[in-house]
C-alpha cells in the first residue's frame, strides 16, 4: 500500500517561518475540543458489528499490524488515523479480505464478524466483501456510463431484476446526495464527473449492494475542500443505515464524522475509544501529541 | 522614499543552456529523419508494387482480346476499321463460330450466345498471338472508362483462376482461398489459446519463479525463426498425429509461430489496465471471472485486437514455415476442407517471381497488391470490432 505523505492542514498553519520548527499553538487543542463538543454527547453504544481480537498482519516476515484488538460498533462511524505507514490501510482492507490479492500476507489472531470468524473455513471472500463494501482512496469509477457503475454490482450478485435496476440506481443516488446533479445524464461516462462527484458515485456504488459495513480508505484525500465536505456530510446520514470504517489522515475530519477513534502508530494500537475522549482527554501522551500536532 | 536601484536579471542563455538546446535540437532531428526514412523506403516500395502491376494490367487491356471484342460488339467505327485493316480477321471469326455451331448441333448440342462469343474469341485469341502485326493494325484506341472495364476483368481474372504457366492466364484462386482458409482456422486456434493464456498469466497465475521463467520463454518464442516452427510443424502435425499436408496442419503450425506474440500483446493490454478498477471490482463483490469479463477484457480489447491483428499479418505473410511443412506450390484446386492440400498467397507470389520470365515478376507485383488488400481488409474488421469495443468504454 502506497500512503500519500500529505501533511494535515493543522501542521501547515502551525508550522512558521523557514525554520521548520513548529510553534506551540494551543488554540489547536481549543480546535479539537470546539470540534469535538459541537457533536453533542458520547455515542450510545450499539452492538458491536466487527471485532479484531489479537490481529497481527505481515507482509512476508514483516508485520504492518501488530496484535491489535478493538471493536467497530454498528451504525457508528470509527476512524482510524495515525502517520503514514503506521498500517491503517493494511488493517481496513483486511476488514474485507482486500489483502487476498497482495502476495505473501498473512495473519494472526481473530477477526470476527457478528460473531463469525471472517477468516474461517467456509467463509467466501466474495461474499464478504457483498457485506463489507469499500470505498477507496482515489475514486475509481469504471469507465462506464453513470447508471452502469452503480447497476453492475447488484445485477452481478442478484440483487435486482433487470426492471428494478433504474430504481435502485435512482435510490443509491440519492443516498450518495448525487442524484439532482447526475439525473440528466446517467449514460455519461462516470469518469466526466468531478473528483468529488466521483468519489460520491463511488459511494453511490458501494450503497447499491445494501452492504452493512462501509470501509472507507482516505476517501477525501483526493479531493478539494468543498468535496470533502459534502463526503462528510455524506457519511454523517449514511451511519443511520449503515457501519462505516473510516482511514484518514486529516484528523479534524475524524473529529468531525466519527464516533471512535483508533490511534496506529508502527503498527500498534495506541489509544482506541470515543473520539471525544480520544481528541480531548486523551489517555496516552502519544496520542495528545499527535492529536494536538506536535507528532506526526 | 527611495527606490532602491534594482540590478537587471540576466535571463538569456548562457552556454551551458545554449548547448543543451543544441544537443535537444540535434536529437529531434534524428529522430525526424528516421521517420522520414521509413515512410519514403515504404512508398518507394509501395509505388514500385504499384507501377508494375497496374502498368502490367494497363499493357495488357489494350493487347486483350475481350478488348477488341467489346470494341466490335459496342462501336460501328471500329468494325468498319477492322474490316478495312484486318478483312479476313471477323470473316475468320464469323466463319469458325458457323463451323463449331454446325459440327456441335450435328451432335444435338444447342450453343448459347455466350458460348458462341467464347469460340470467337478464342479464335481471336490465338489470330492475335500468330499475329503481332494485328495489334498494330487493328488499332483499338479504348477509352478510359474501357480501359477501366476490360482491368477489372483482367484482375478479375487474376483472382479467380488457378495457377498456369502462361503468364496471363495465370491467377491465385487456389492461394487465396488456401490463405482464406489457413488465416481462419489460425485464429480459431491461436486467438482463444492466446488470449486465455495472457489473462491467466496477467490475473490468476501466481507471481513465482516458475510463472517468470515461463513468461521469459514465452518472450524468446517470439523471436524463434519462423523456419523452426515449419520443421516442428513437419515433424508434430503433419508426420507426428498425421495431419498430412492439410490446412489443418498449417494452420496449426501457424498457431504456434503466432501464439507468443498474441500472448505478449494481451498480457500487456491487460497489464495496461488500471488495477484501481479491478479493486473497485472486486469491493462490489465480484468474482475474478466477473471482474476479468466485465472490466479488465473490455479495456483491453482495443490492445488485445491490435496484437491480434498483428499476429494474423504475419501468419498471413509467412513463407517459410508452409514450405517446410508441404503447402503445394502448384494447386489446380480449391481447398474445401480442413484437411485437404492447399498453398497459400505468399508461396505463389515466390513461386512467380522465381519464375524467369518477366510477365511472371509483374504478375507477382499484382499477386502482391492483392495480398496487401487481403491484409487490409482483414485488419478493417478487427479495426471496426475494435472501434465497436471502445464504443462500450467511456473514459
Amino acid at each position: 500500500m502506497v500512503e500519500t505523505t500529505k501533511v494535515p492542514e493543522h501542521q501547515i498553519e502551525e508550522t512558521t517561518g523557514g525554520n521548520g520548527r513548529r510553534m506551540e499553538m494551543p488554540s489547536i487543542q481549543l480546535d479539537n475540543e470546539q470540534i469535538v463538543r459541537s457533536r453533542g454527547d458520547a455515542p450510545k453504544k450499539t452492538k458491536v458489528i466487527i471485532e479484531s481480537k489479537e490481529l497481527t498482519i505481515r507482509y512476508g516476515p514483516k508485520p504492518a499490524v501488530i496484535d491489535v484488538t478493538m471493536p467497530v460498533y454498528e451504525h457508528r462511524v470509527t476512524a482510524i488515523i495515525g502517520p503514514s505507514g503506521c498500517g491503517k490501510s493494511t488493517l481496513l482492507r483486511h476488514l474485507n479480505r482486500m489483502n487476498e490479492f497482495i502476495e505473501g500476507v498473512n495473519m494472526d489472531g481473530e477477526l470476527l464478524y457478528r460473531g463469525a470468524n471472517l477468516y474461517g473455513a467456509g467463509v467466501d471472500p466474495v461474499e464478504v466483501r457483498r457485506r463489507i463494501g469499500m470505498v477507496f482512496q482515489k475514486p475509481n469509477p469504471f469507465p462506464k456510463s453513470i447508471f452502469e457503475n452503480i447497476a453492475w454490482g447488484p445485477r452481478l450478485n442478484g440483487l435486482a431484476a433487470k426492471r428494478d435496476l433504474p430504481e435502485l440506481v435512482e435510490k443509491s443516488l440519492k443516498q450518495a446526495n448525487l442524484w439532482d446533479e447526475v439525473k440528466d445524464r446517467l449514460h455519461e461516462s462516470g469518469l466526466g464527473l468531478s473528483g468529488g462527484q466521483q468519489q460520491r458515485l463511488c459511494i453511490a456504488r458501494t450503497v447499491a449492494m445494501t452492504p452493512e459495513v462501509i470501509l472507507m480508505d482516505e476517501p477525501c484525500s483526493a479531493l478539494d475542500p468543498v468535496s470533502t465536505d459534502a463526503i462528510e456530510d455524506l457519511i454523517f446520514e449514511l451511519k443511520d443505515r449503515y457501519t462505516i470504517v473510516i482511514v484518514t489522515h486529516n484528523m479534524q475530519q475524524a473529529a468531525r464524522v466519527s464516533d471512535y477513534t483508533a490511534f496506529m502508530v508502527n503498527g500498534e494500537l495506541v489509544e482506541y475509544g470515543e473520539t471525544n475522549q480520544v481528541f480531548t482527554k486523551p489517555k496516552k501522551k502519544q496520542t495528545e501529541e499527535y492529536v494536538t500536532g506536535r507528532f506526526g | 522614499m527611495d527606490v532602491e536601484q534594482q540590478n537587471t536579471p540576466e535571463i538569456t542563455a548562457g552556454p551551458r543552456l545554449k548547448l543543451r538546446h543544441a544537443k535537444a535540437r540535434a536529437f529531434s532531428v534524428v529522430c525526424a529523419a528516421a521517420t522520414w526514412v521509413g515512410v519514403v523506403m515504404l512508398v518507394v516500395l509501395l509505388s514500385d508494387v504499384i507501377f508494375d502491376s497496374t502498368g502490367w494490367i494497363y499493357s495488357r487491356v489494350d493487347r486483350d482480346p475481350r478488348m477488341i471484342m467489346y470494341k466490335l460488339e459496342t462501336d460501328p467505327q471500329f468494325v468498319a476499321q477492322v474490316e478495312e485493316r484486318a478483312p479476313s480477321l471477323l470473316s475468320g471469326m464469323e466463319r469458325k463460330a458457323k463451323s463449331k455451331e454446325r459440327t456441335l448441333a450435328k451432335n444435338g448440342v444447342e450453343l448459347t450466345a455466350a458460348e458462341l462469343a467464347d469460340f470467337k474469341l478464342d479464335y481471336l485469341h490465338s489470330q492475335l498471338a500468330k499475329d503481332e502485326h494485328c495489334f498494330a493494325a487493328l488499332d483499338t484506341h479504348p477509352t478510359t472508362r474501357e480501359r477501366w472495364l476490360i482491368g477489372g476483368t483482367i484482375i478479375k481474372d487474376i483472382i479467380a483462376t488457378f495457377p498456369s504457366r502462361f503468364p496471363t492466364k495465370a491467377g491465385l484462386k487456389s492461394a487465396l482461398a488456401g490463405s482464406l482458409w489457413l488465416i481462419i482456422f489460425t485464429a480459431l486456434f491461436a486467438i482463444p489459446i492466446g488470449v486465455s493464456a495472457a489473462i491467466y498469466l496477467e490475473e490468476y497465475a501466481p507471481k513465482n519463479r516458475l510463472s517468470r521463467f515461463i513468461e521469459v520463454n514465452i518472450a524468446n518464442l517470439a523471436g524463434v525463426p519462423s523456419i523452426v516452427y515449419g520443421i516442428l510443424g513437419l515433424a508434430v502435425f503433419v508426420r507426428g498425429i498425421h495431419l498430412g499436408r492439410s490446412v489443418l496442419a498449417g494452420a496449426l503450425t501457424m498457431s504456434l509461430l503466432i501464439l507468443p506474440v498474441i500472448i505478449i500483446a494481451a498480457r500487456e493490454a491487460i497489464k495496461a489496465v488500471p488495477d484501481s478498477i479491478r479493486q473497485g471490482a472486486f469491493a462490489l463483490g465480484a468474482t475474478r471471472w466477473q471482474t476479468v469479463r466485465h472490466h479488465v477484457l473490455p479495456v483491453a480489447l482495443p490492445g488485445i485486437l491490435t496484437g491480434v491483428i498483428l499476429a494474423m499479418s504475419r501468419a498471413l505473410g509467412e513463407t517459410a514455415p508452409m514450405i517446410m511443412i508441404g503447402a503445394l506450390s502448384y494447386v489446380a484446386f480449391v481447398p474445401t476442407g480442413p484437411m485437404d492440400d492447399f498453398t497459400v498467397l505468399p508461396i505463389q507470389i515466390y513461386n512467380w517471381v522465381a519464375m524467369p520470365q518477366r510477365e511472371f515478376h509483374l504478375l507477382a507485383a499484382c499477386g502482391i497488391l492483392i495480398l496487401l488488400i487481403f491484409l487490409l481488409l482483414m485488419n478493417s474488421v478487427a479495426i471496426f470490432v475494435r472501434q465497436r469495443a471502445q464504443r462500450n468504454i467511456k473514459w
